[in-house]
């Protein structure tokens, strides 16, 4: 008994180590000059429009609890399906008229959602105007930095820092 | 028998839970149609059609089957199942009637209310005809779930979405210990099925620290939906703030599944453990005296019924208390039957006067008024003389005074007890009901002898959903009150 | 030689869980948190239940698991609809500043 927690602190430790000796190693080995545009978060290459703790349209959610739901439906099929290839012909017949209600009563709420327009992302309509979905809401704009820089306003000053970038090397 | 066959005669037992089901689907599919010609009446009338076919199919249940275990050994059904499922599809009746006139004139026009309704029932009825650990707890979180949402309905009212907050967050913790008693439970069972476990509970299961814990946490748990001290801090908030048709819905719904739930439970474990009984006692002692001595402090109407709803709940952990008592041969058993058929009969008494008491509130509330403080109830039987005698009668049967329904549940509890041979408890009983009267009184006195404070808000006129409920309740509460043999016979338990 | 875990240590493991979860409830003051506490409780017993079931060789304790799952499920939807709804109101979901009823 003690040998099978044994391997499992090997595993736990050299994973570990591992991990730990990545990060030291390349903050004691790699050369260091900072800048303020790489201490900017990093957004996939793209100069960041705004903080990360911001709020998130309520639709983000309402997609995520239903995506939830639904996803953990489908682990009734696996018992179902262990169940499935045991049973004789009668048996499969009846079980699957089994799954067929379940998946009806599953259906019965996706049309209710549909109904709902809960997961409509396109523009909205009112009153004949085009209305953009809050994602696309213009923010105020965000200042940026740290103790040493006075804080940059990255979302207005696109422009000429790519231009002062292009002409003179930090 | 083949196993689809014996599935599809075992289904009947379940067909009032899929009429509600159904129904409950079918205003979700047509949503979109009901909310263009006006939802409210709409879903309204094919929810109590829903639940009329369920209390049909229900009373046309075959009765040679009393007792019969279902799907295998997850479902029974016996007298306690139907009598306690005809209180519940009763009461369903009613919360679908008077939310038609409360969601109507508060301008709450959402079918959802419904559906969500009708399937919190579904979920009491599943844990009525428990016979599994796993079927009470599905049961009992299908209907707590459509609790949550019901709590929050009124959005523009702000106390609505707290309440659905606050009920979610101590109903999801109370849910979660029932799960963790369960399985200990399981633990020293190797099974959730009852007969399993009381089987192995007869062997000493219970004596273990796993099967002591376990049995706690399922109590505690069942505790919590039933408002039971020190389980309770939720329920006044709860009934404050929830929509009025929805407090009168979970004010007895809940308490119909979780005590025939209780039932159940302390079935298996009578006599399994020497801590069941002084444990059940001091819940229902603290429960009958707290509920009752904070009521007398409320203004708020709804507030003091949520603590009533506890002291309430007290009266029927009293009748628990002979559920668990386990005795050799007929007089143990004639005490836990009585007890079983005396907290049947007081669920339906609670859940009429409830409703009628509730309804009235609803009854008068108009689109700028939710009544709810006494001051609004200032001379009610002048303003509006039937619901004003109605309300009375709603207050004096929660009291407990002779010739309404109210008294003769109380009695039958009290029975139980006296044959049960607790003193302590009928004392009890004895002492709090006679303190509860006081705050159902002060009701009367500010409906019947205190003048009107000034010109009543304008309000719907003529039948209305509520007034309806108002009206049923009225009539069964007196009814009852006086020939209760009419249905005494229907809801005994027998074992 | 290697033996398997034995099933007393998962149910330490699991207590352990279910006690964290029940301070966090206890303590913690976002709702959101406190969710999170409580599905904490709940896979504690799920822990419990697949351990217990592999220790009776019965595959119901799974089965149990599975459908606890499908029910924590409903209760995270649920429990974010009603914070969703109450923040449109409240502008806040701390729930000491939640507090028009008395508590």
């Amino acid at each position: 008994m003690p040998g099978t927690y044994l391997l499992l602190a090997i595993a736990l430790i050299v994973a570990a180590a591992l991990g730990i000796a990545m990060v030291v190693g390349a903050y004691v080995l790699g050369p260091k000059k900072p800048s303020r545009h790489k201490e900017a978060p990093y957004e996939c290459g793209m100069t960041p429009v705004g903080g990360a703790r911001e709020r998130f349209p309520i639709r983000f959610y309402v997609v995520a609890m239903l995506f939830i739901v639904f996803d953990v439906e489908t682990v009734f099929l696996y018992p179902w399906a262990a169940t499935f290839a045991d049973g004789s012909r009668a048996q499969k017949l009846f079980l699957l008229g089994e799954m067929g209600v379940f998946v009806a009563i599953l259906i019965v709420a996706y049309v209710y959602i549909l109904g709902t327009k809960a997961l409509d992302w396109g523009p909205e309509h009112v009153d004949g105007r085009r209305v953009e979905p809050g994602v696309l809401d213009r923010r105020p704009p965000i200042m940026f930095g740290n103790e040493t820089s006075n804080g940059v306003n990255l979302s207005q000053t696109v422009v000429s820092d790519r231009h002062s970038m292009s002409s003179s090397r930090d | 028998m083949s196993g689809s066959s014996r599935f599809i005669a075992d289904l009947s037992a379940l067909y009032p839970a899929l009429a509600l089901i159904g129904a409950s689907g079918l205003i979700l599919l047509v949503m979109p149609f009901l909310r263009r010609c006006g939802g409210n009446s709409g879903s309204a009338t094919i929810s109590g059609l829903g639940v009329l076919a369920a209390l049909a199919l229900l009373i046309r249940l075959p009765g040679e089957g009393f007792g019969a275990t279902l799907f295998a050994e997850t479902l029974v059904t016996d007298s306690l199942s139907t009598a306690s499922a005809f209180v519940l599809l009763l009461s369903g009746l009613l919360a679908v009637l008077i939310a038609q006139s409360y969601l109507k004139v508060r301008e709450i026009d959402e079918p959802e209310y419904y559906a969500i309704l009708l399937l919190s029932m579904a979920g009491a009825y599943l844990m009525l005809l428990a016979n599994d650990l796993l079927i009470l707890f599905l049961g009992l979180e299908l209907m707590s779930f459509g609790f949550y949402a019901m709590a929050g309905f009124a959005r523009r009212d702000g106390r609505s979405g707290e309440a659905a907050l606050k009920y979610f967050l101590t109903g999801a913790f109370a849910s979660a210990l029932f799960l963790y008693g369960i399985m200990l439970i399981y633990g020293v069972s190797a099974s959730t099925e009852f007969a399993k476990i009381q089987s192995a509970v007869a062997h000493g299961a219970l004596h273990t620290p796993m099967g002591l814990a376990g049995m706690i946490l399922i109590i505690a748990g069942l505790g919590f939906k039933v408002a039971a001290v020190p389980f309770h801090q939720w329920a006044p908030d709860v009934y404050e703030g929830a929509p009025t048709s929805a407090t009168a819905f979970l004010a007895a719904t809940a308490k119909i599944g979780a005590f025939v739930g209780l039932i159940r439970v302390l079935d298996v474990f009578a006599g399994g453990s020497q801590t069941l009984i002084p444990m059940l006692r001091v819940l229902a002692i603290a429960t009958m005296i707290y509920g009752n001595l904070v009521a007398i402090a409320q203004t708020n109407v709804k507030r003091m019924l949520g603590y009533s709803a506890v002291a309430h709940a007290g009266y029927l952990l009293a009748a628990m208390v002979c559920v668990a008592m386990h005795y050799e041969g007929t007089a143990g058993a004639r005490t836990n039957t009585a007890a079983m058929s005396a907290s049947v009969f007081y669920l339906l008494a609670y859940a009429l006067a409830g409703f009628g008491a509730f309804g009235v509130l609803a009854y008068l509330s108009s689109r700028d008024k939710d009544v709810q403080t006494l001051d609004d109830l200032r001379g009610l039987v002048q303003r509006d003389a039937p619901s004003g005698y109605a309300l009375i009668l709603f207050m004096l049967s929660l009291a407990g005074i002779p010739a309404t329904v109210g008294f003769i549940g109380k009695w039958q509890i009290f029975y139980a007890v006296l044959i049960g041979g607790d003193m302590t408890l009928a004392v009890t009983i004895a002492l709090t009901s006679a303190m509860g009267a006081y705050y159902y009184l002060r009701v009367v006195w500010y409906a019947a002898f205190e003048s009107a404070s000034g010109p009543d808000a304008p309000r719907q006129v003529g039948l209305t959903g509520a007034g309806l409920t108002v009206f049923v309740s009225a009539f069964a509460t007196l009814l009852l009150g006086i020939v209760p043999g009419l249905l005494t016979g229907f809801l005994q338990v027998v074992k | 030689m290697i033996l398997p875990v034995p099933t007393a240590h998962y149910m330490a493991l699991s207590v352990l869980i279910f006690c964290c979860g029940a301070f966090g409830v206890a303590t913690r003051r976002n709702p959101i948190v406190m969710l999170m506490c409580i599905e904490l409780m709940l896979n504690a017993a799920n822990l419990g239940f697949v351990a217990l079931g592999r220790h009776f060789g019965d595959t119901g304790g799974q089965m149990l698991a599975i459908f606890v799952m499908a029910v924590a499920a409903g209760e995270v939807a649920i429990g974010l609809a009603i914070i969703v709804a109450l923040f449109r109101t409240r502008e806040t979901i701390d729930v000491d500043r939640v507090d028009s009823l008395r508590l």
